[in-house]
């Protein structure tokens, strides 16, 4: 089923819109949110947390495509999970904007992040860059992938991968220097 | 020492900010990009297919393998390699030369965790080791392993878990190396094989099988396997092992049973049995609840009886058919099995060719049968649960009968309120988790109540145990003044009578009435104990064990009397006078430094303070409060100052946990309220405080600058709040709405008022600016310090507006205002009073730039945070205290709690004034909370009811607060903030509110 039917089936306000994205996109969905929050019970109430927001949002939302939309979904709830969870617990938070900022951050203690700046910023960078190199990139920062997943995927070795990932840190940075976004 | 430890936390601070600048961001990346690597994604989630394979040549390693040397000692230094982001053993890809295991790092490691063993991983970095080689210590044991095998975590000093990559067991779950025997075992296929045949095993691995859950003798008690399991019961040779075995404690969850069908006949139902976290099954069973004993169906599914509906077809459709309704979770060996069937059209799944089980949902029913006594009781109630309200509709619970479907269409049972089926009379005891999210089973006659048992342990089946249980419940309930004891069903009358006001500790144990001579009493509602809350230890005691250690406001016997209760270090006497004489040195010094206390210690405050403040004079009287504004500014005032004396060195750039640790720690709250005691004016009457007016407190502004405030608000009044249009998003006016409210939100930052969403980072923000404008640099300092503190739980907050352009918004918009503001005022000052009002103005000149700023915000990502109810007057843009005036109403993911068409029908109904309302409500805290708007309910002195918001209150007809409960009742949200911070955000439910609701509309 296309996301156009299954759009069409939740503004009918029929439950087997939930169930046709759970059957096109649950595993991602459950994959994305497994990987961020890393266990399977939040796992669980995540992807149902999204598909509820699905149903509650749709209508009168039509996204397209459907399944960012649902993955934005899940990840926020994920991440902000992963982030209650571990601030509860006084944990450092593992997340992978954990990873960029701790890579990318400088010593200088003042920083200008303008969040709306840094997004642009993003979508720029990965405009500028190859279909692979955008793949590794949001594989690893925004589907929280390990690297022979991801090497797995991409038909790369594992260091290739991580050659990659570590030149296009290196490009971000530069990026982000150069708009006067200071990290 | 102090400066390294500056830096320190001023990096980690820093990295948490631009950690979440990178989240936001990253929430806004094309939509685009996003579907294109989500195709090329793959889904990490794995499951064991079900293998089944002799044990023998399951064990025997390919000719492939390469034996490694592995080392272990028992003894020894550890050394840790740092553990890289992607350490191979983590992605699975373990170049493996050489591992040296080392015992005493691992009994102290978690498993997962980093690994206590040096860690080789390649051959050119085994400098020291080779291949093969082999140290020969006296406590060395030489192990091979399989090339890319895994080490994941370890069961004491005996079993290292790994996971082979190749051979037979390439996709089990669990599989064990045991050290001592130099054996790899696979469990999954160890239980297997022990069902059918004659397993090798160790005692090791029937050990772990135990703690791992995947044993337990009570779970295949009747099944065709308990010879296998008593004779692996009988080879055990660990005391504590087989008492855990033969009790059915396992140390890890239980095997989950799921319920396919139950059948026509009530007495049995259709199974399937997996280990806890459902990666393996064990086959599909048939539970006779009566005879208590469960037979396990051939992998045919023969025999089963014609009460079920052929679910499970033949071997090949059965996969297909498989549908989980529910779990049935089998208690410690007490034979009673408690079922919930999950209430949601969703479901789950079960597909055994992948061997992927779906996550079940809520139940609504509990059904608990105990089969030592032959008998079962059914516990069904539309009492829902989060997922209850589902789109399909929901239970009719009008009606007064519930029908629970299974996935598979078919009728799981029916239940007819009211209908309990008791075992032998056996009352069971409520487990109700302060979360909100533990079941409750209980009854009451004619009714029963039904809440989910989420991941709960096992019910210990004598009621005298329940008290040890880990699992806070309550023992019983007081109703009409008379504590009904739910094990035993005697029911005690209160000493204090019938009060009319009961007051409840946040989590929920201690139940605090007073009688008309002055003295309070305390019902323990874990063990049903009842005492008088005394002066001194006792009632220390009681208040180390509440969660906020403090606690009770109660409103006395004629509903009007504020009575506090108040201890100290379990000494109630204090030298008043002495305090007295300290208070100029308090008001000297210059304690406003923390007048804008961090959200979390205001919120810390908030939290005991919605009910607190405990006080009794010395002479054993209560203390009534009869000036509102003075207590209010004044308890605030010397909350500060003694916050600021509690304070050490540095503690103000400790992180939030212990800010609001501190908050919490036995005697601040006393220390603050014995601060606030000398300002209290000692005469009887009327007496009130307002919700709103105790979380002004908070706001930490001077008395002058808060009856500077309220002057204002006194004549602002005259703006005639008139609460009646609503406004909810649509793709027409959302924009609108979400300017306005990111509007309000940056005012009310400014005006340093503060929200139960509220970010108080704007509001150093601003200070520091400001400092840094005037040339104050340690102000500059001291608030580059607060904001630090503040972003560490900024993420908390509410996620409706916190998007990359909403935060840009806001930032702009601070911008615009700030330039406006006038320096020349003091700049406390110009937060409050005059300015809320230049503010406002400001806000009217500038609307048309904030609603061009809000066009940035899409559409989608606005919706993706719930829906939002918008509740305005005529003044558009009053901000202050005045929730009523703007706010919104964030509706949670589950969105349909609130009848949001009933709601505003109500609400349209109402006129809002201002008036000094008591608190109304009876002490269950949030029991019909809305947030941000701060709506309570309840009635005064004279049985009138009221909507009470700030200070302002809508007169209720009975009808009209009836309404009110039922728009507000039955919505459970989960807790996001488990730190209990902005549990406010939600309305919370439990039964104890359930039935205050209740009465409270009758």
């Amino acid at each position: 089923m296309d996301d156009a039917q299954i759009i069409s089936l939740l503004f009918d306000r029929s439950e087997q819109g939930l169930r046709e994205i759970e059957k096109s996109y649950g595993e991602k969905m459950r994959g994305l949110a497994f990987r961020l929050c890393g266990n399977e019970q939040d796992t669980g109430e995540i992807v149902n947390d999204a598909l509820l927001a699905a149903w509650n949002s749709i209508p009168p939302a039509r996204p397209a495509p459907l399944s960012a939309y649902l993955l934005k979904i899940v990840r926020n709830l994920a991440c902000n999970r992963v982030r209650s969870r571990n601030a509860a617990l006084r944990r450092a938070v593992v997340l992978p904007a954990d990873e960029l900022a701790d890579e990318l951050m400088s010593d200088d203690p003042e920083e200008r992040i303008d969040p709306a700046a840094l997004a642009s910023a993003l979508n720029d960078f990965l405009a500028s860059r190859k279909k692979t190199d955008r793949l590794i990139f949001l594989k690893r920062y925004w589907f929280s992938a390990g690297i022979s997943e991801i090497s797995a995927q991409t038909g790369l070795s594992v260091t290739a991968v991580s050659v990659r990932l570590s030149r296009m840190k290196k490009s971000l940075s530069e990026l982000l220097e150069k708009r006067g976004i200071r990290l | 020492m102090k400066k390294n430890a500056d830096s320190f936390i001023v990096k980690n601070e820093k990295k948490e900010k631009i950690s979440k600048a990178f989240d936001i961001a990253l929430r806004d990346i094309d939509d685009a990009y996003i579907e294109e690597a989500a195709d090329n994604t793959p889904v990490p989630l794995k499951r064991t297919g079900f293998r089944v394979a002799a044990l023998a040549a399951a064990l025997s390693l390919t000719v492939a393998i390469i034996i490694f040397s592995v080392f272990i000692l028992l003894r020894g230094r550890a050394t840790v390699d740092p553990q890289p982001a992607d350490a191979p053993w983590k992605t699975g890809e373990l170049h493996l030369t050489s591992v040296v295991f080392r015992a005493e790092e691992a009994s102290a490691k978690k498993p997962g965790s980093a690994l206590p063993f040096l860690l080789l991983t390649s051959p050119a970095d085994s400098t020291a080791l080779q291949p093969d080689q082999e140290v020969l210590l006296s406590d060395t044991v030489t192990v091979s392993v399989a090339p890319y095998t895994r080490i994941s975590g370890f069961s004491g000093n005996d079993l290292m878990r790994v996971r082979l990559r190749s051979g037979d067991h390439a996709d089990c779950d669990s599989i064990w190396y045991d050290i001592k025997n130099d054996k790899i075992v696979c469990l999954s296929c160890l239980i297997r094989e022990a069902v059918s045949g004659d397993p090798d095993y160790t005692d090791a691995c029937i050990r772990l099988a135990i703690e791992s859950g995947m044993i337990s003798y009570d779970a295949f008690l009747s099944g065709e396997a308990a010879d296998i399991y008593a004779e692996l019961y009988r080879k055990m040779d660990n005391e504590s092992d087989r008492r855990a075995f033969s009790e059915g404690r396992s140390k890890s969850p239980l095997p989950s049973v799921s319920v396919l069908e139950y059948g026509t006949d009530p007495d049995k139902c259709l199974y399937t049995l997996t280990n806890a976290d459902k990666t393996l099954a064990y086959g599909v069973f048939i539970f006779d609840f009566k005879s208590g004993r469960a037979v396990k169906l051939d992998a045919s599914h023969t025999g089963v009886p014609e009460c079920f509906s052929g679910i499970l077809g033949t071997p090949e459709k059965a996969d297909a058919n498989l549908t989980l309704a529910s779990d049935i979770i089998i208690s410690d060996g007490y034979t009673r099995v408690i079922a919930e069937v999950p209430y949601y059209p969703l479901g789950a799944e079960y597909n055994s060719a992948t061997g992927e089980f779906y996550p079940t949902y809520a139940a609504s029913t509990v059904m608990v049968y105990t089969a030592g006594e032959n008998s079962y009781s059914v516990f069904g109630d539309a009492v829902p649960k989060d997922m209850m309200q589902t789109p399909a509709g929901g239970l009719a619970e009008k009606t007064g009968t519930v029908s629970f479907t299974a996935r598979n269409g078919k009728t799981a049972f029916s239940v007819d309120r009211g209908d309990i089926y008791l075992i032998d009379g056996q009352r069971l005891a409520l487990l109700n988790d302060r979360d909100g999210r533990t079941a409750v089973i209980m009854e009451q006659d004619g009714r029963t109540v039904c809440y989910y048992p989420e991941k709960t342990g096992p019910l210990p089946a004598d009621p005298d145990k329940i008290a040890d249980t880990t699992l806070p419940f309550e023992r019983g309930v007081i109703e009409d003044g008379v504590f009904r004891d739910l094990i035993t069903g005697e029911t005690s009358a209160l000493t204090a009578g019938t009060p009319d006001a009961l007051v409840r500790s946040r989590d929920g144990r201690f139940v605090y009435y007073y009688d008309r001579r002055g003295t309070v009493f305390c019902r323990d509602l874990l063990t049903g104990d009842e005492g008088a809350v005394e002066v001194g230890q006792a009632f220390e005691n009681q208040l180390s064990e509440c969660d906020d250690a403090t606690v009770c406001l109660f409103i006395g016997g004629n509903g009007r009397e504020l009575l506090l209760a108040y201890f100290r270090n379990g000494d109630l006497t204090f030298d008043r006078e002495a305090y007295l004489a300290s208070i100029p040195e308090l008001r000297e010094k210059e304690s406003f430094v923390f007048y804008n206390m961090t959200s979390d210690i205001v919120n810390a405050f908030n939290h005991n303070f919605e009910t607190v403040l405990p006080f009794f004079r010395l002479d054993g009287n209560p203390i009534r409060i009869t000036d509102t504004k003075r207590f209010t500014a004044l308890g605030r005032y010397l909350s500060v100052a003694v916050l600021e004396k509690r304070l050490t060195p540095g503690m103000s750039e400790g992180n939030y946990n212990e800010i609001s640790d501190l908050m919490k720690s036995p005697g601040m709250l006393a220390d603050i309220a014995e601060a606030v005691i000398p300002y209290l004016e000692f005469t009887s009457g009327e007496a009130f405080i307002t919700p709103g007016g105790l979380r002004d407190t908070m706001n930490g502004i001077t008395e002058d600058a808060f009856n500077e405030r309220y002057s204002m608000l006194q004549d602002s009044v005259d703006l005639e709040l008139d609460v009646v249009v609503y406004e909810e998003a649509t793709p027409d006016n959302w924009k609108r709405l979400l300017a306005r409210k990111i509007a309000n939100d940056v005012v009310r930052r400014l005006t340093g008022y503060l929200s139960p969403d509220d970010e108080m980072r704007d509001m150093y923000l601003f200070e520091k600016k400001y400092a840094e404008q005037t040339g104050d640099a340690e102000a500059a300092e001291h608030y580059s310090r607060l904001l630090g503190i503040l972003d560490s739980f900024y993420e908390q907050f509410n996620q409706g507006t916190d998007s990359v352009a909403a935060e840009s918004m806001r930032q702009r918009l601070m911008e615009m205002l700030i330039p406006r503001l006038d320096p020349a005022v003091d700049r406390k000052g110009q937060y409050y009073g005059i300015y809320m009002r230049q503010l406002s103005l400001i806000l009217d000149e500038l609307w048309d730039d904030i609603f061009a700023a809000a066009a940035d915000i899409s559409y989608p990502e606005f919706l993706s945070s719930g829906d939002f109810l918008y509740i305005k007057n005529s003044a558009d843009y009053y901000l202050g205290f005045n929730s009523t005036l703007y706010q919104s109403v964030d509706l949670d993911w589950y969105g349909r709690l609130i009848d949001k068409d009933a709601l505003k029908a109500l609400l349209s109904e109402l006129d809002f004034e201002k008036k000094d309302v008591a608190i109304y409500r009876e002490a269950a805290v949030g029991a019909y909370r809305m947030m941000p708007l701060f709506l309570t309910g309840g009635r005064d002195a004279s049985g009138n009811a009221y909507l009470v918001s700030y200070g302002y209150a809508a007169r209720l007809t009975d009808e009209q607060l009836h309404r009110f409960v039922e728009i507000c009742s039955g919505k459970i949200i989960p807790d996001y903030c488990p730190d209990a911070t902005y549990t406010d955000f939600y309305i919370e439910y439990d039964r104890y509110t359930a039935e205050r609701i209740s009465r409270l509309s009758d």
